[in-house]
């Protein structure tokens, strides 16, 4: 605020909340084996679970990786390529929904010798 | 999984009906008491009406309670509801004391009931003294309301929060409805339901029958707003819109739908007004239909190619939520609720005057591939936030919640 030239104005009936979330995570029950099971399901899981396993996991993990990635690595130098793909996106500017269809393409492109 | 859990499966998805079930299971067993003053009429008795046995079918024992009073207990009521929208309105202290001694005989009957419960939610101002006169009670008790209190006539508001500040919750539809109190306050937006007669599918058959009805020209593009004839809906701004859109897609139709007026006087004015701005363009149709044409109201929704909420004030809007539902794009006022549900350029759009709302007609129908697409992504925005399985699973997140405290993250997997 300090930076700019004039206070930014709101409407009265704009007003900043501040909301607080808690987070609940549930089991899917889907399990996968490999990579290749990934991609298959992946344009199908919920935008939770997108959220949860591409976004919050960065915030739980000491590396700040999300899970896909970590998996990947702990898998093998084979999918070096596909992590540096996955490290491109930048979740915070898309919708979940847009997020999971990126990620659809990215494993996609990968599994279909794209790499 | 029951035959309900499982019709609410088939439209509301798979993944909100395993959410609720992993829910439950950490409740099972559990009383919970939802408490009102009417079982019939009105929009928190037709929640409780599908909430209630849902929430038995998860195997939370789930029982709903109707307290009752006379003329001047409800003569009181509806006072302090009015006054929490923002009337203001000096209660004399007689009907107080009615309040009070009415809310004191219910907690009597109900005493047993109450005490015992695991959770009670009370359900807007009637019934909310009653957590005073019950102070044995083993349970968590929640406030919920379910109207726009963001700015009541203060010395109402006072002497409400005596009442409800001892609550160990509240819940309120908007972030913007709620009230400064004491302890946790939960967001959960009011909701609809996919199985009801308003939104359920309808065969072509039953929106051909309305264009009969109504005489609206089946090849011709419809706009179509649902709302009383209130002064805050803007009939009157949509009837101009209309005409500004008229000038450059001249087949267009304005179907404007709305309540009775028989117990609004101000709401007859304002139908006397509509009809003398729609003139005798045969291509606005002003309906008047009666209290309970939930079919009709869906058929309507159905056939429209756009429709409007242009309200100047509104609470949530689930007039907006059944249009979306319908998969159908919604250019919205900027107010209230509908600012959470349509979403620009996503949803729909929203607008402040009666040329925003054209320039927005005439922009999405010029471009159907948008308009389809927007009224897909509607359909699903609504699926995944505003149905009733989704109202379902946030009040047993809460219930959790409650239980497990102020921690950031419950695991239930």
């Amino acid at each position: 605020m300090d930076e700019n030239e004039f206070i930014p104005r709101v409407r009265p009936d704009q007003q900043f909340h501040f909301v607080r979330s808690q987070i609940v995570v549930f089991d899917t029950h889907h399990q996968i084996e490999t990579p290749e099971a990934l991609a298959k399901i992946l344009p199908r899981i919920s935008v939770g679970s997108v959220f949860y396993h591409f976004i919050d996991a960065r915030r739980r993990s000491p590396e700040g990786m999300d899970d896909f990635r970590s998996w990947l690595i702990a898998s093998g130098k084979k999918y070096k390529n596909l992590c540096d793909r996955l490290a491109e996106l930048d979740p915070y500017f898309v919708t979940l929904t847009e997020l999971r269809h990126q990620l659809s393409l990215v494993f996609s492109a990968f599994f279909k010798g794209a790499h | 999984m029951s035959d309900l859990l499982n019709a609410y499966a088939r439209v509301a998805g798979q993944d909100v009906i395993e959410h609720i079930t992993q829910l439950s299971a950490r409740l099972k067993g559990m009383k919970v008491v939802h408490v009102n003053s009417t079982r019939l009429g009105g929009g928190v008795a037709e929640i409780l009406a599908k909430l209630v046995p849902l929430m038995n079918e998860t195997g939370i024992q789930t029982k709903w309670e109707v307290i009752t009073g006379k003329n001047e207990f409800f003569q009181c009521t509806k006072n302090l509801h009015n006054a929490l929208q923002g009337t203001h309105i000096i209660i004399p202290e007689y009907l107080l004391n009615t309040y009070e001694d009415t809310n004191a005989e219910n907690a009597e009957e109900l005493r047993k009931t109450l005490e015992e419960a695991d959770f009670v939610f009370i359900h807007d101002p009637q019934p909310a003294p009653l957590l005073k006169f019950c102070p044995n009670r083993k349970g968590k008790w929640v406030w919920r309301c379910h109207i726009d209190a963001s700015h009541p006539y203060l010395p109402v508001w006072k002497y409400l929060r005596k009442f409800i500040s001892g609550y160990d919750a509240s819940v309120f539809s908007l972030a913007d409805f709620s009230k400064p109190l004491p302890h946790p306050q939960y967001i959960i937006p009011p909701s609809i339901d996919p199985l009801s007669e308003k939104n359920i599918e309808l065969d072509e058959e039953e929106i051909k029958e309305i264009h009969d009805q109504f005489k609206l020209d089946p090849l011709r593009p419809v706009m179509l707003q649902v709302s009383r004839f209130d002064r805050f809906k803007d009939p009157l701004g949509v009837i101009q819109a209309y005409q500004l859109t008229k000038a450059f897609l001249p087949n267009m139709q304005l179907v404007l739908a709305g309540g009775g007026a028989t117990d609004d006087p101000e709401g007859e004015v304002v139908l006397s007004e509509v009809l003398t701005a729609a003139g005798k363009d045969p291509d606005i149709h002003i309906l008047v239909l009666p209290p309970d044409a939930p079919r009709t109201i869906n058929a309507l929704q159905r056939l429209a190619d756009i429709v409007l909420q242009k309200s100047i004030k509104e609470g949530f809007g689930l007039t907006v939520t059944e249009a979306m539902w319908k998969g159908k794009a919604v250019i919205g006022g900027d107010t209230g609720g509908i600012r959470l549900q349509v979403v620009n350029h996503q949803t729909g759009f929203r607008v402040s005057t009666p040329e925003g709302a054209a320039l927005r007609i005439r922009y999405l129908m010029h471009h159907p591939e948008v308009l389809f697409e927007m009224g897909q992504k509607a359909r699903e925005f609504v699926r995944n936030n505003f149905l009733i399985t989704e109202q379902l699973k946030e009040l047993l997140t809460l219930i959790v919640g409650l239980i497990y405290g102020t921690e950031e993250r419950i695991e239930l997997g």
